[in-house]
């Protein structure tokens, strides 16, 4: 074996670990998040909590996208998505960290951010219905987050609420997992949203 | 576009919505809302729009019906949607800082950079609660406190 060609794997190798090292992916479903290399998570749904919320940080400033949302991001992302409480218990945010793991954790709030190094993902079941996503640098991506090319700052939320129901939504960027997020069963239900309290 | 540069600008806005309005083609949602604050070189498309551009600082607050063309009947109507928004957005150097920090503490002091209160039905929900007493008079009162309030309340909840 030569020592050009060993010099040449040597250097693939290093360049491999230093986009790896430095950048992360995500690959979108409608009922899971996946993501590979660092990321910072963490999510908070009922009991504790009155929505079903998932937020994740990148860590190093080079992120991929990939799957409902494709794009890139050269800088810093922030981005958290919720669905709202409707009386259906069955839909859980659950926290997997390995590719062949079955037994994934409950996140709750008290945890703080998760760190994930390798893989990990998110199972929330279903599509959410709003997202907030902040950028700082360059951010270029199409699809359920949007079509855009940014450079500088960018915060923007979308909610996007399904038909024929009743909603409350309370959001505050300051303590985001303080969300209220819910569906009502009736107008009668609906009703005893206005008052001014509903959103303390 | 929107060329604005370096201010500090806070929007308090509230609106009462009942009505029906064909925006957009080709979206499968009743409404859509959005709230954005950029600052730099933006470039974004919406569906059935063309693109738009944006440099320097952009603020917005849009509330949506993308309803399709199609007439209200007893099992569907897109046009109908009942909402109570307030967005308030103070955007500022801490929402910078509070992207790169990784601790839950909020500090005491620090104004809050978005509070979005919305209270809405879509759909025949929306025509149900309508009909409702209740919801009737709270939209009533709303209309005559934010009259009274104008811009000067800084906060949504």
């Amino acid at each position: 074996m030569s020592s050009g060609f060993l010099k040449n794997f040597c250097h693939s190798c290093i360049a491999f670990l230093l986009i790896w090292a430095t950048s992360a992916c995500a690959w979108r479903t409608a009922e899971a998040d996946h993501f590979i290399g660092p990321i910072l998570f963490r999510a908070i749904q009922p009991p504790e909590g009155k929505a079903y919320i998932w937020e994740e940080k990148s860590v190093f400033p080079l992120m991929f996208e990939a799957g409902e949302h494709s794009g890139m991001t050269i800088g810093l992302i922030k981005r958290l998505t919720a669905y709202p409480v409707d009386g259906n218990t069955n839909w859980l945010i659950k926290w997997c960290s390995g590719i062949f793991s079955f037994s994934c954790s409950r996140p709750s709030m008290s945890d703080g951010w998760h760190w994930s190094l390798f893989y990990s993902r998110v199972v929330h079941g279903k599509a959410p219905e709003f997202h907030d996503r902040t950028v700082i640098g360059t951010s270029i991506g199409a699809g359920t987050d949007g079509r855009y090319l940014t450079i500088g700052y960018s915060a923007e939320t979308q909610l996007r609420p399904r038909d024929n129901a009743y909603y409350i939504f309370c959001y505050t960027r300051r303590d985001p997992l303080r969300m209220r997020f819910e569906v009502a069963k009736d107008a009668t239900e609906f009703a005893n949203y206005f008052n001014q309290e509903a959103c303390k | 576009m929107s060329m604005t540069y370096y201010s500090k600008k806070t929007v308090a806005l509230s609106a009462l919505i009942l009505m029906g309005q064909a925006l957009l083609s080709g979206c499968n949602n009743y409404l859509v809302f959005t709230t954005a604050t950029k600052f730099g070189l933006d470039v974004s498309q919406e569906a059935g729009q063309p693109p738009k551009m944006a440099l320097g600082y952009k603020r917005a607050e849009a509330a949506i019906i993308p309803a399709e063309h199609k007439l209200a009947n007893e099992t569907d109507d897109t046009y109908a949607v009942l909402s109570d928004f307030c967005v308030m957005a103070n955007p500022s150097i801490y929402d910078w800082w509070d992207t790169l920090k990784t601790s839950n503490a909020n500090p005491e002091g620090v104004r809050d950079s978005l509070q979005i209160r919305s209270i809405f039905a879509t759909g025949l929900a929306a025509r149900e609660a309508a009909e409702t007493e209740a919801i009737q008079a709270h939209f009533a009162r709303a209309v005559m406190q934010r009259t009274r309030m104008g811009a000067t309340d800084k906060h949504c909840f």
